[in-house]
């Protein structure tokens, strides 16, 4: 009896001496960056890495972006397309045979040397290679061939002249070691396994470790073609709660988090962090199904444009980050940028005149009707974000006042994106943003053949000029047309473009030589960051 | 107790074959699909190709007696948004699920039952009255607010803690580095246990100092100390350890906010991610080994009581 007694009396002891255990260890915690022996920059992703780049998703990306190396990438002040693997380049009469000469001293994270068969491999095998599915195959989808000229040299051929090559070779197409995956069957190309424990890349920061749900730790390469950085380390840490990435952020465990205009305020009474509007090549749109009546209609769609104002959505929603957006071709692309296009001001006199002639005349409750039929919209939305929400919420008060019976229906991203892609698209109007290549070329997304084009607009006047860009090589000519498009485009109102907006950037004042770009670039350019004390 | 343990196995089998075809089910009819396949810039041609080459394009019941092909060679699949095998991952998360859930738990009974004995010996007095109070405080404390609002405190304000994580990253893992990120989110997944078994403390040793024995102690002169501790406290854990016995398949499972607060590497924080990115397998592999935990951890206490307590037989 006793002796059970002692037992209770025991387990309560133990209990006790974990409690003070854990007392004793929670002695003054140490920020992460005195421990690290010299500068590791911290990042956020919201999920595992894959360190695949022949799949997305923004985690694989990130980490890839310093991992690996493409052959062309863009300039960190005007995104224009710079050297990276690739020396040089230069194209053939024919227009379709591009040379490219590629740098000689570069190595593998393995120290073998990178050479032409690298890029042949990695073109052929992986990105046009049927079996294997590679995310961004609809900007490279024009090459056919890529032969070997020597070990530094290579030709690659496209199927029609394509003056966008260069740009898309810098769009998340990293190239790949041969002399790692030469031998993979196809199924281990899908989903390398093996690789994946050990990525070998050209980078300026090699593989270090994947701790599953914790992090992902890249180190210095020593003998990286352009230098060793001036970072010892890179980490990718998995925090996927905003408020915990903002605690890290404050007490310095992250050096950069992506941040919404909403917490602006939250992030600049931090006093260890400074905040970077980047502009990066993107814009946000309320998109309109062309399959789908009232959308057909141009004056329809230009009323509805002129209903909402802009000005006041970038003032107050997104916090003046960000300009007005005028069409699809980002102000950073300023050799095709205009804005010299039909502005759509915020008049609502002029909206109602437009659905006045297009038909639809309000009706005693004051809703729109055309042969009886009321104008009603419903305007679709991705739960989360808090630009969106508020920008979908304020448009369907602005439609409300020219007569639409309008609504918004807010849905997880997944279920939406999936439901816009659905043939026939069911949804009616939908606001979300696209992030494009520093390019003018944008056939993927309003041509009638364009493979993201989720519109389903259609325009032949557009093709053709968007036909005759893709194939025209001098960048004044080509300026011309895209210009053109822009009017056009303007003009025709296929979506209300609405916002170029700044990446809202909250960085670490320990940081220096951070370029002021989107960070999906400037992670292109670590080399020359780095972490002061 | 062959038989019958055969009989059990086959029944726990028969459940985990239920339970999967209804997360299967479920999980697949959700809207959306893989995140994987979300990529802004994914043409329309590359989605119908990853679709075809992950089977989403078969019907439902095609793929999931694929799964189950693969499950019964041992193969829970391959995670689609990290791309290593699902056992691989559950493995790796898995045990920092469990020394969170473990030290929570220590640390919930170690304050929960002094508390329980304290409240019962006094009932309805000033202290009980604190006691209650707090354990209705703590069980009803939202998690995610709890836990944001010792991070501001601990991490933010007194700079004691880090915020998140579970080592620091590039330092050695040291015992000491992990208790420091271990502390905060321990005691907000400890406080609702905590207030739990306070209460279950206090109203067993209610009634067991109700019953005749305790009326023999106390009559034959033992002091009130001993009395409490001695016997009552004893048969009243009975009821406590159940209690606790139930909440031990949790310690598998994680706990979903408290891991995604504090950023915890674990089987809650991964579970949570995968169902947002529609991760299947990730998900199906989940499910599957948490049940699977549940049923065997159920037969091992049904086994048990054989031993435990003679009258019960099973034929």
């Amino acid at each position: 009896m006793g002796e059970r007694i002692s037992r209770v009396a025991r387990l309560m002891a133990v209990l006790v001496v974990t409690g003070a255990l854990l007392v004793v260890a929670m002695g003054p915690a140490q920020p992460a960056a005195a421990q690290a022996t010299g500068g590791t920059f911290t990042l956020p992703m919201i999920d595992n890495a894959r360190m695949w780049p022949i799949l997305g998703g923004l985690p694989n990306i990130l980490v890839n972006k310093v991992l690996y190396s493409t052959l062309v990438k863009y300039d960190a002040k005007n995104l224009a397309p710079v050297g990276d693997l690739a020396e040089r380049w230069s194209l053939g009469d024919d227009r379709l045979t591009w040379t490219f000469n590629l740098r000689r001293n570069v190595t593998w994270h393995d120290g073998r040397p990178f050479t032409a068969r690298d890029v042949k491999f990695t073109i052929e095998r992986l990105w046009l290679n049927p079996q294997v599915p590679f995310f961004q195959r609809g900007n490279i989808s024009e090459i056919t061939r890529v032969d070997i000229v020597d070990d530094h040299t290579v030709r690659i051929v496209t199927r029609t002249p394509f003056a966008t090559l260069p740009v898309m070779l810098g769009y998340l197409a990293n190239i790949l070691p041969e002399h790692v995956l030469g031998n993979y069957t196809i199924d281990q190309l899908r989903n390398p396994v093996d690789f994946l424990r050990n990525p070998v890349g050209t980078g300026p920061f090699r593989y270090a470790e994947n701790v599953l749900g914790s992090h992902v730790r890249l180190v210095a390469y020593d003998r990286y073609f352009m230098g060793r950085p001036k970072l010892d380390a890179v980490v990718f840490r998995v925090v996927a709660d905003l408020e915990q990435q903002l605690a890290q952020l404050q007490t310095g465990q992250l050096d950069l988090m992506i941040i919404e205009p909403p917490q602006v305020p939250v992030v600049q009474r931090m006093a260890n962090v400074q905040i970077v509007d980047a502009p990066q090549v993107n814009y946000t749109f309320v998109g309109f199904n062309h399959k789908m009546e009232p959308f057909t209609d141009r004056k329809v769609r230009q009323a509805l444009t002129h209903a909402v104002d802009r000005k006041a959505i970038l003032d107050k929603i997104y916090m003046g980050k960000g300009r007005i957006a005028t069409g699809p071709i980002n102000p950073l692309v300023d050799w095709a940028y205009t804005d010299k296009v039909h502005q759509f001001p915020h008049n609502r006199e002029l909206a109602e005149r437009l659905l006045e002639e297009a038909g639809w005349s309000k009706g005693p409750d004051g809703i729109r009707r055309k042969g009886g039929q009321p104008l009603k919209i419903t305007l679709e939305v991705d739960r989360g974000n808090p630009v969106r929400e508020q920008t979908a919420v304020v448009v369907r008060q602005y439609w409300k006042e020219v007569g639409v019976d309008a609504e918004v229906r807010i849905s997880e991203f997944n279920a939406l994106l999936t439901r816009i892609r659905t043939r026939p698209n069911p949804l009616q109007a939908w606001t979300l943003w696209y992030i494009t290549p520093p390019e003018a070329d944008i056939i993927g997304y309003y041509h009638s053949s364009g493979t993201l084009n989720e519109f389903g607009y259609s325009n032949a006047e557009l093709d053709r000029l968007l036909d005759q860009g893709r194939v025209t090589f001098d960048l004044k000519e080509r300026a011309k047309i895209y210009q053109q498009a822009q009017k056009f485009m303007a003009w025709d109102a296929p979506v209300i473009f609405l916002v170029y907006p700044a990446e809202v950037q909250a960085v670490s004042k320990r940081v220096q030589g951070w370029a002021k770009i989107g960070y999906r670039d400037a992670l292109t350019h670590m080399t020359g960051v780095s972490i002061g004390r | 107790m062959l038989r019958y343990l055969s009989r059990r196995l086959i029944q726990t089998a028969a459940l985990l074959l239920v339970v999967s075809v209804v997360v299967f089910a479920l999980v697949l009819q959700a809207p959306g699909g893989p995140s994987i396949l979300l990529d802004r810039n994914m043409g329309s041609e590359e989605i119908v190709r990853m679709r075809s080459i992950l089977g989403l394009d078969q019907p439902l019941h095609v793929q999931y007696l694929r799964w189950l092909g693969q499950v019964l060679r041992g193969n829970l699949g391959t995670s689609y948004q990290a791309g290593f095998p699902v056992l691989e991952i559950i493995g790796q998360m898995l045990p920092n699920t469990i020394i969170l859930s473990a030290v929570a738990l220590l640390l919930s009974l170690s304050v929960a039952i002094p508390a329980g004995v304290i409240s019962a010996a006094r009932p309805y007095t000033a202290l009980d009255h604190i006691v209650t109070f707090l354990s209705f405080f703590g069980i009803s404390i939202p998690v995610f607010w709890y836990g944001l609002m010792l991070i501001v405190l601990f991490s933010i304000v007194l700079g004691w803690l880090p915020p998140g994580g579970m080592y620091t990253i590039g330092g050695p893992r040291t015992l000491l580095d992990l208790g420091h990120h271990l502390l905060l989110p321990a005691v907000v997944l400890g406080t609702a246990n905590m207030a739990l078994f306070a209460r279950y403390t206090r109203s067993s040793i209610m009634a067991v100092m109700r019953q005749d024995y305790v009326r023999t102690a106390r009559s034959k002169g033992l002091a009130e100390g001993v009395v409490l501790y001695k016997h009552a406290l004893r048969n009243a854990l009975i009821t406590i350890v159940t209690v606790v016995a139930l909440q031990i398949p949790r310690l598998v499972g994680g706990a979903a906010i408290t891991e995604t607060v504090f950023a915890w590497p674990g089987m809650g924080s991964l579970a949570v991610r995968a169902a947002f990115e529609r991760d299947y397998p990730m998900i199906m592999g989940i499910t599957l080994v948490i049940s699977a935990f549940v049923a065997a951890s159920n037969l091992l206490v049904d086994v048990l009581y054989v031993y435990l307590d003679p009258r019960i037989r099973y034929e």
